[in-house]
This record gives structure tokens, sequence and C-alpha cells, in this order.
């Protein structure tokens, strides 16, 4: 590879895990969100529970 | 480790700095070991990532001991609220964005020079592949881009999986609550085969879903009546050399008569050879002869059967479910039906419309269950 192929490559590189982190950051949140509303529906039904008990 | 972290981590910023400096001063030298390291640091941080963020919502979907909810009721709430689910499809396209960030680092590590960015409008050309750059992406487009990254086989699977988990599996009585609770009826020792046994049934089930509707089985009587035909039409072609080289007296539909008679070519052969050493003119020209005209029916023949793909079968997937439902639903206490179940015997459903364990299947059916089927040796007929 010549060095102006180099460059290039490492410029795509960037613009890949560029990429990538955008893509994944919105994706990240979106599990962690619904895996925190699936925590919240379990302390929910709880709740329901400790209510009949009472 | 962070997304940042990692684009730290793979040197990406000096790489930024290096590719700004070389635009400015024209100074930096790159050179080809030092792009390879970075893609490799790519990688680790991307598979790295992978781990963190799957274990993250793993241990999030476990019932925190301390609400002191029952396992069961945790897990019911986790399918039936479509937790399950939601958390399914949004894994896999993280997995799908995963896949294809190391498919192109991996392109970019070892691919042909042809394959470069295009500036120009913030465009990046791969294989033929437009894709919008993210700076010019909204976050909903975002979104698209990457379950555009999902391969074909990908898709499909996925698809069927989720035909499985909604169609299938409660149809015929495979899901996790019905395994928990046959679990729960058989004793201390049975337990772990059970569990094995369920697991078993539903990826036989799979294959067997996949392979009938979507890959399609050989209808091996179509086949071969295929073959028989080809067989008879390069025959024809070739019977006026063989009266030609053998001097017969027969008319072509004389030795079409014999050729269906003696039932096939191979017979056809021996009475050839039996008229003329009869006649005493045998000999090694007439062999010669004999053994190109013979190839050249062989390849004749085989160009002439179609192709296989033709012969291909494929049912309609509810309908296979239907008959699986009819058939697991007749037998009493239907999870019994895990034990001793496979290929051969969901095969016995849709020939036969009944559930046959593996001892109740014919020797030449354990046969095929234990070691698959076997290609004919000898099917020239």
């Amino acid at each position: 590879m010549d060095k102006e192929e180099i460059r290039t490559k490492t410029e795509e590189l960037r613009t890949i895990l560029a990429e990538y982190r955008s893509n994944l950051e919105p994706l990240e949140k979106e599990l962690l969100e619904a895996v925190q509303r699936y925590q919240d529906a379990l302390k929910e039904e709880k709740l329901k529970e400790i209510r009949k008990s009472i | 480790m962070s997304v940042d972290g990692m684009e730290k981590s793979v040197g990406i910023s000096e790489a930024e700095g290096e590719a700004n400096e070389e635009a400015t001063a024209g100074e930096v030298e790159y050179n080809e070991k030092g792009l390879r390291e970075l893609v490799d640091q790519a990688v680790i941080g991307i598979e790295s990532d992978e781990k963190q963020i799957f274990a993250k919502a793993d241990r999030g979907v476990e019932p925190p001991i301390s609400l002191g909810l029952e396992a069961e009721r945790a897990n019911n709430i986790f399918e039936k609220g479509g937790f399950a689910r939601q958390v399914q499809t949004i894994k896999g396209k993280i997995s799908a964005l995963f896949s294809a960030t190391k498919g192109k680092l991996a392109k970019l590590a070892g691919g042909p020079q042809g394959e470069k960015q295009e500036a120009a409008d913030g465009v990046i050309v791969s294989e033929g592949i437009a894709e919008e750059s993210p700076s010019v992406a909204s976050g909903e487009e975002k979104t698209e881009s990457v379950e555009a990254e999902e391969t074909p086989d990908q898709r499909e699977k996925r698809e069927r999986q989720e035909y499985l988990e909604k169609e299938v599996f409660p149809k015929l009585g495979l899901t996790k609550e019905d395994e928990e609770r046959a679990i729960a009826e058989v004793p201390a020792d049975k337990k772990e085969v059970a569990e094995h046994s369920f697991a078993n049934v539903r990826a036989t089930v799979e294959a067997f879903i996949k392979c009938y509707s979507e890959l399609g089985v050989v209808d091996g009587r179509a086949l071969k009546e295929d073959k028989v035909r080809a067989k008879k039409e390069a025959f024809r072609e070739i019977i006026p050399r063989y009266r030609a080289a053998f001097n017969f007296e027969l008319s072509n539909s004389d030795l079409e008569n014999m050729y269906d008679a003696e039932g096939g070519f191979d017979k056809f052969e021996t009475l050839v050879y039996e008229q003329c050493r009869a006649a005493g003119t045998w000999d090694d020209s007439h062999y010669n002869t004999h053994t190109a005209l013979h190839n050249e029916w062989a390849d004749d023949f085989n160009n002439r059967i179609q192709d296989l793909s033709v012969f291909r079968r494929r049912l309609p997937r509810e309908e296979l479910v239907e008959a699986l439902h009819k058939v697991f639903n007749s037998v009493e206490n239907n999870h019994a039906i895990t034990i001793n179940i496979g290929w051969e015997s969901l095969m016995a459903i849709l020939r036969e419309g009944e559930f046959k364990t593996i001892t109740q299947l014919t020797p030449e059916q354990i046969e095929i269950e234990k070691h698959g089927y076997k290609l004919s040796e000898n099917e020239d007929s």
C-alpha cells in the first residue's frame, strides 16, 4: 500500500468508527431502557403483592 | 469499555491528529503496519463493547433477589410482558451493528485498493452499496441503516425465530413455561434429561420447518422419472449410430422396444454384445466403438436431466405446523412427546399423520434416524 492509500484507509477507519459509535449509542440506550422498564414492572408486581397482603 | 474509551484505545484520536497534521503540514509518516494495528485494536474494542453491553443487559434481566419475587413469576413478566422480545430485538440490531462494523474493518485491513471512500456528498461507496454518512443522518435514519446491515441470512433466522416463538412453540407445547411445567412433574433424576429433551425438540422442529418450508426437499419420485425420461431421449439420439456401427438390421423402433422391454440401457448393451458375439463380429474395434457410444449416451442424458432445484418441493409452514399440532395435541400428557422424538419421528407425522417415538419406528427409519440418509449406490435401472 502506498502512503496515499494508507492515509485514505486511516480516514476510512475513523469514519467507520464514528459511524459505529453514533449507531451504537442510541441502541445501547434503547436496550438499557427496555431492561429498566422490565425492572420497573417487577417492582410494580412486588408492590401489588405487598398491597394484597396488607 | 465505552465507545469513547474504545476510540481512544484504538488510537483514533492520534490517527485523527495525524490526518489533520498531514492536511496542514504534510509531514506525518503513515505505514501499513500501524494501520493494521489500529484496525486490530478497533476490533478488540468492538468485541469488548459487545461483551460488556450484553453482560450489562443480561444482569439487568435477572430478577433482583432483594425484591423477593419468584423466578417463575419474574420470567413470566419478562416473556408475557413483551420485554423478552424487545430485548431480543434490540440485541439483534446491536449484533448486526457489531458484525457489520467488524466486516468493514476486516475489509479495510485486507481489502483491495479500489474500495475507497468517496468524500463527496458524505457518501461512502463500498461493494456498490451507498450508505449515508452518520454526519448527515438523523437519529431515526441511523437505526434504519443498522437494520439495513442485517444480512438476508440473519433476517431469515430472526424472522423464523420470531415465528417459532410466537406461532409454533406455544401451539406444540414447547415454550419455556411448558418446559418448566413438565420438569416440575418428572422425578428429580429425570429433570436434566427433560431439559435437554425440550431443547432438542425445539431445535429439531426449527430445522424441520426450515427444511420443508424454506429449503425444500427433493421429490425423489419426480427426479427418478426425469432420469428415466432423459435416458430414453438420449437413447433415441444414439440409436442410429449404434445401428450404423453394429450393422443392426433392427429398426429404430425395434431397438427402442428392446430398450423398454429390457428395462434400460445396461440390458440393451448386453444384448448388443450378445448379438455381435453370436454373429461372430465382436472384436476390439467394436468394443472401442461401444465404449465411446456409451460415454456419449451417458453425457447426453446427464445434460438432459433438469436442475435439481426443479425437484425441490416446499410446503407452507402453516400446513407443517398444523400437521405437527394435530398430532402433538393428540398425545396424552403432550410434553411426553419430547422424549424420544427426532427428525424421523417428525417425518412420520407428515407421512403417516401419527406420532411415533424412536422405539416405534421401523428398522429402516431407526437407521435413518441414527445415520442419516444414504444415497443409493446403484440407481441406474
